[in-house]
């Protein structure tokens, strides 16, 4: 059986399930209810800007420039508060221009941006390499490329883009992603003293700075195996900026990840957590052996199930984890993980890989997984107990006798 | 200065979105947008249902009208007359190009798993409906999709003569209500499989099927189970199986028949309870050695009940009217292969073990004490008694 076929399966057990739900229950809420607990467009001090942008959009939609600042604000919230909705909307935003190839450099780059937000890489590297072509100069086109680069582990190429990123903006700039590249091929110390520095110079002070550069500060302690380290950085920067999803997703994987259950139970009171968050939160009152797991397992459970009645090719995280982490179908969580891999390789991913391979007892399946390490050279002390275990199970492996 | 400092601003307000591209991957995290739609019918009317998240009516209303950063209900109602007339001219109902006409029965709320969500029906009434069903009817949506490219409306069709369910997107808005390919290999297929699948994730049958096989094995005597002599013909074994089986398969069949037909239909309740009574029944059967009841008897007895069981998984299913016994008889085709194929794997296990005290006091002692106290978890949960947090 292929791994697509097995992954249908899956796609189709569920939708099955979900089919045969009986509706949601309709009711007539009080007039002071809350029905909504944060408005779309409550965006704080950007309130305005972002309603100025919107409403502009509306009134010209057939406006390339319009269409463009729309986008990329949206595309930006969608980052930000990690919902997928809002790369839906830069994709409607920029629709007139999907499939157009005579577009300057920025509505390139902001294509190859949704594109990428889609999982196809391959399209949205083009669409960045178009936009480079046309203007060097600009560094976030580098910072995109660099980025995909790494994704597909193209450690050449990504090197080759720091390298690009010294000669056309100086050194000082290319450090942020020299210390990347460290901590993503096994030099995380190198990194984390990179990081430090530029997170103490003056010229990156900014609130976006500062929690960009926490969070990967934070990413090569975890990295390096210095946890408490990580942990403080992050908890750090979650006061300055309490709504930084990236942050609290890095925080309670982490947690998770040591045992600290309560912690990311006393974080997760958020009303409507997004659902890596909520797959965090479930995996610690489990750890916590709390009787609320239940009702917010079925929660989540009821979101992946309609994602799958949608019957996309898209496969997210949370639902490799719940198959994996929460062991509700490693099976399934093994073929999607096959599939996740053949378009992206990040530490995260490989984790679930080693971990649905060792509980299926099939070491062999990782094998890609393996090959990734080697290339790379990454390590991270999950990685390193999986490996070890990985080596144990080959070894027992009848083939290996 | 200035000017290195605004570069450094600038590719680090990049570095914002670059982070997320390299630590975030596929860890996007806020399920997609769906809507719910439902074409069904109340009390003889055709009721067309659309549930649409009050997020996204936020996004094209701004319904936040005092600016406290939360939308209340009232809110929400305040722009009653702008998102109904936004809803009707987004969703369209057609027979042969004319257009059904939608008379707005209601506007309430509706909790799913993503959040609440606007929940709006209508009285459908379109022209020949009486006469030709829900053939010919199409449905054209177009909501949101040009606020958000990933908005789907997920559609469920369940009118008496035709179920089925579609994906709309922006690039397919339109679904024919007709009904789908529904050629009798089809229908024998699709509910075959769905036989199979049930009785393979049906564990309380699997367990119940298996209680009453294990003692096949053994040759019935006067002495306790635990001192019942393997059995020495295959023959033997393998008759007693089959006997078991069939007396299961038969009897099953007839209530599922009785109940697909609606000439017999017990509440669930009642049947779901029943059935895990029947795997207590049949695993302490095991342990009473030359008093137990006959495992036929019981297998056909207890049998009765499973089929009003799948009877009502086949009914959530969906039953196409005029293909009523393809799939009927599809279903039960899938449910025997699925039991046998349980049988075929455990046959000769227990074949092989036979002679062992370990299938004595294991299989035959511990499994069955096992799957009895399985079967009373289970009863006291379908009874809604406690045990209610566990989840077997």
């Amino acid at each position: 059986m292929t791994p697509f076929f097995k992954v249908c399966i899956a796609i189709g057990f569920f939708g099955g399930i979900c089919l045969s739900t009986p509706s949601q229950v309709r009711f007539a809420p009080q007039e002071n209810a809350i029905v909504l607990n944060a408005s779309v467009h409550d965006k704080g001090a950007q309130n305005s800007a972002f309603s100025d942008l919107t409403k502009a959009w509306r009134s010209q939609p057939q406006d390339l420039s319009v269409s463009l600042a729309y986008a990329r604000a949206v595309f930006q919230i969608g980052l930000a508060e990690g919902d997928l909705r809002w790369f839906g909307a830069a994709k409607a935003a920029i629709l007139p221009w999907w499939k157009k190839d005579d577009l300057p450099a920025d509505a390139l780059f902001m294509r190859g941006l949704v594109k990428q937000g889609f999982h196809d890489f391959t399209g949205g590297l083009a669409d960045i390499n178009k936009a480079i072509d046309l203007k060097p100069n600009k560094a976030e086109f580098w910072s995109w490329r660099f980025a995909l680069h790494l994704l597909k582990t193209d450690l050449v190429a990504a090197l080759q883009d720091c390298e690009s990123i010294d000669r056309l903006f100086g050194q000082d700039e290319s450090k942020a992603y020299r210390a990347i590249l460290r901590y993503r091929t096994g030099d995380p110390q190198v990194a984390i003293g990179l990081l430090k520095t530029l997170l103490n110079s003056p010229n990156y002070q900014s609130a976006s700075s500062k929690e960009w550069l926490a969070l990967h500060l934070g990413e090569a302690y975890r990295v390096a195996g210095q946890s408490d380290m990580a942990i403080a950085t992050w908890n750090k920067q979650l006061k300055i900026t309490p709504k930084s999803h990236m942050i609290k997703l890095s925080l309670a994987e982490l947690w998770v990840q040591e045992g600290q259950y309560l912690q990311v139970k006393q974080m997760s009171a958020s009303v409507a957590p997004t659902d890596a968050l909520l797959m965090q939160y479930v995996l610690a009152l489990k750890g916590l052996q709390d009787p609320a797991e239940k009702n917010l397992a079925a929660l989540l459970e009821s979101r992946l199930k309609s994602q799958s009645l949608r019957q996309e090719a898209l496969i997210e995280r949370p639902q490799l984890i719940y198959f994996i982490d929460y062991a509700k179908d490693p099976t399934a969580g093994l073929s999607l993980s096959i599939e996740n891999w053949k378009s992206q390789q990040e530490p995260r991913d490989a984790v679930l890989f080693l971990k649905a391979a060792l509980a299926l007892n099939q070491p062999q399946a990782a094998h890609a997984v393996v090959a990734w390490l080697d290339k790379t050279n990454y390590s991270d002390p999950q990685i390193k107990e999986l490996q070890a275990r990985l080596k144990t199970q080959l070894q027992s492996a009848p083939s290996a006798k | 200065m200035t000017s290195n400092i605004r570069k450094i601003g600038a590719i680090l307000r990049s570095c914002v979105l670059l982070f997320m591209a390299i630590s975030s991957g596929n860890a996007q995290a806020h399920s997609s947008s769906n809507s719910y739609i439902t074409f069904s019918t109340q009390d003889q009317i055709s009721v067309l249902r659309v549930d649409i998240n009050l997020r996204d009516i936020d996004l094209v209303f701004d319904l936040d009208q005092n600016k406290d950063g939360k939308v209340s209900w009232g809110e929400t109602l305040a722009k009653t007359t702008e998102i109904t007339a936004w809803l009707e001219q987004g969703i369209a109902l057609s027979r042969t190009n004319q257009k059904c006409s939608l008379t707005q029965m209601n506007i309430k709320a509706s909790d799913h798993a993503d959040g609440t969500y606007l929940s709006v029906e209508w009285a459908v009434a379109c022209l020949g409906a009486a006469q030709e069903g829900p053939a010919g009817l199409s449905l054209r949506y177009g909501l949101m999709f040009d606020q958000d490219n990933l908005h789907r409306a997920l559609v469920k069709i369940d009118l008496p003569d035709a179920q089925s369910s579609a994906i709309l997107s922006p690039d397919r808005p339109e679904v024919s209500l007709t009904k789908a390919n529904d050629s009798v290999p089809r229908v024998l297929a699709r509910y075959l499989i769905e036989g199979i699948w049930h009785i393979w994730i049906g564990i309380d049958h699997i367990l119940f099927l298996l209680s009453l096989l294990i003692l096949a094995f053994l040759e019935p005597s006067r002495k306790s189970v635990i001192q019942w002599p393997a059995v020495q013909n295959a023959k033997t074994a393998v008759l007693d199986v089959l006997t078991v089986v069939t007396a299961f398969t038969l009897a099953h069949s007839i209530t599922l028949g009785l109940s697909i037909f609606k000439w017999l239909e017990p509440s669930a309740d009642l049947i779901e309870p029943a059935i895990a009574l029947s795997v207590v029944a049949a695993a302490l059967n095991n342990l009473l050695g030359w008093a137990a009841l006959r495992r036929w008897q019981l297998a056909f007895a207890f049998g009765l009940v499973h089929g009003f069981g799948f009877a009502n998984v086949l009914l959530d299913l969906g039953l196409p009217s005029d293909q009523l016994a393809i799939a009927l008889g599809g279903f039960n085709l899938g449910v025997e292969l699925g039991q046998i194929a349980i049988v075929l794997v455990f046959l000769p296990v227990a074949w092989t073990l036979r002679h062992t005290k370990f299938y004595r006091w294991v299989i035959v002692v511990g499994g069955s004490l096992t799957i009895a106290v399985l079967g009373t978890i289970w009863t006291l949960q379908r009874t809604g008694f406690f045990f209610d947090y566990i989840s077997l």
